[in-house]
């Protein structure tokens, strides 16, 4: 478990010296994330919600943006 | 019904208190509604009401409070021996932390209660982001610690009461383009305690029956990749796949799209479509062929193999008014069905699960 928690840091680490060779958007040029269109995830509490749902649903849990308290349906 | 009145009235008094003193960090009110409801009578109906306020220019907290309440057939109707009322319950939660948030670094920590008539969850939570390369990158790391209990179940002895768990999030970000954003994450999810439901049960002769049976423990990990991208000024698509595996054999795909589209300048709508599929766990036998001996025994459909489809409307509208404040409106509509599964029919009586969800949620940022 731990190698594997390394390894993901190492890569991460990795990717953020990489992304330095990337090209830079400046702050303003980036208008377009002002958007709620324009996030990763637009709509916070379905996704909030239906991430609780699902994981009554289906045994995939994690990947998702939000903590999700216990409770007993899962 | 108490208890949601006063869970309630407890956050208004509370935001309309805090609201009279604090300054600064984007500040809001939130209201939401969810509701689930199935081809199987199962319904779920959500409340939630939560508040950021800012305490100093880079101090904020977040106070969250609500009720599930929940209904569904009687699991025990399948039984001669048991009653055949419907399942209800309602479930009422509430959160509180603190936010740290300078522009380059934020944190988070909080903590997170809920209680229902047969299950109690206590959890901590916390969440560090960090900016990099000039805003372009940012880490994301998120830590959550869950201590929960089952409480006594009618006509059955627990094995054990307690379920807990961890679980470790890893997310970079990273800006790509003036237009296009892309987002890799990691999950690492452990889970120990009672996890089968006490209320699954297969009938073996109408006077015996043997109940689910899991391993106390868990270990599972998500890997998933995130990316928005503008097509057009009025059009944006937003893409995410995940992978999920687990100690028990588990292993699933999930693919989501998302397409959004200003109508207007405060009118965005918004179409997505999700595909779901995983395999069964190592435990998972066929359903006929249980008969007792089995060391585990997984009976919920959710530890089978199935594949699942999502299809959706969303819609965000925006209200400005004078001084900066504002009202955003989201709501969204979604059918949910699975594939044929010899277990949802062995438990529910029709072949597939089909389902409903819908949310709505207002903020109001002041």
């Amino acid at each position: 478990m731990i190698n594997r928690l390394l390894i993901i840091l190492l890569l991460s680490l990795m990717m953020t010296a990489c992304s330095s060779g990337l090209e830079i958007v400046k702050p303003y040029e980036k208008e377009a994330f002002s958007k709620d269109k324009m996030l990763f995830n637009p709509m916070p509490f379905k996704m909030e919600y239906e991430e609780h749902i699902l994981s009554i649903r289906e045994a995939s849990q994690g990947g998702g943006v939000s903590f999700q308290g216990g409770c007993g349906c899962k | 019904m108490k208890k949601y009145t006063s869970i309630l009235c407890i956050l208004l008094l509370l935001c309309s208190a805090i609201l009279s003193y604090a300054e600064g960090l984007e500040e809001k009110v939130s209201y939401s509604l969810n509701s689930y409801r199935d081809n199987n009578e199962g319904f779920i109906i959500t409340n939630k009401l939560g508040i950021v306020k800012a305490i100093k220019e880079r101090f904020a907290f977040s106070a969250n409070g609500g009720v599930d309440s929940i209904s569904a057939a009687s699991p025990e109707a399948k039984s001669d021996n048991a009653e055949s009322e419907d399942y209800r319950s309602d479930r009422y939660y509430a959160s509180l932390s603190g936010i740290y948030d300078d522009r380059e670094n934020n944190f988070s920590l909080g903590g997170y209660m809920s209680d229902e008539n047969d299950y109690s969850g206590r959890s901590l939570f916390m969440n560090y982001g960090r900016q990099l390369n000039n805003q372009n990158t940012s880490l994301g790391m998120a830590f959550s610690r869950t201590q929960d209990k089952w409480k006594k179940i009618k006509n059955y002895t627990l094995p054990r009461d307690d379920r807990t768990g961890w679980q470790g999030d890893l997310s970079i970000s990273q800006f790509l383009s003036p237009t296009a954003q892309i987002q890799l994450g990691y999950s690492h999810i452990v889970s120990r305690g009672l996890l089968e439901s006490p209320y699954r049960f297969i009938e073996l002769t109408p006077t015996t029956i043997i109940r689910e049976a899991l391993p106390y423990s868990k270990k599972g990990q998500a890997y998933s990749v995130r990316m928005v991208k503008e097509l057009n000024s009025a059009t944006s698509l937003n893409l995410s796949y995940r992978y999920y595996i687990d100690d028990w054999e588990t292993t699933s795909h999930t693919i989501n799209t998302e397409v959004y589209r200003d109508l207007k300048d405060n009118y965005t709508l918004g179409a997505r479509l999700r595909l779901y599929s995983q395999s069964d766990t190592k435990y998972t036998q066929d359903i006929s062929t249980y008969d007792g001996t089995e060391k585990y025994r997984p009976i919920d459909y959710k530890y089978s193999a199935f594949d699942s489809y999502m299809l959706g409307f969303n819609l965000i509208y925006k209200i400005e008014t004078e001084k900066m404040k504002s009202y955003v409106i989201k709501g969204s509509l979604d059918y949910y069905r699975t594939s044929d599964n010899d277990f949802i029919e062995y438990w529910y009586g029709s072949k597939h699960l089909d389902a409903v969800i819908f949310s709505c949620s207002i903020d109001y940022l002041y």
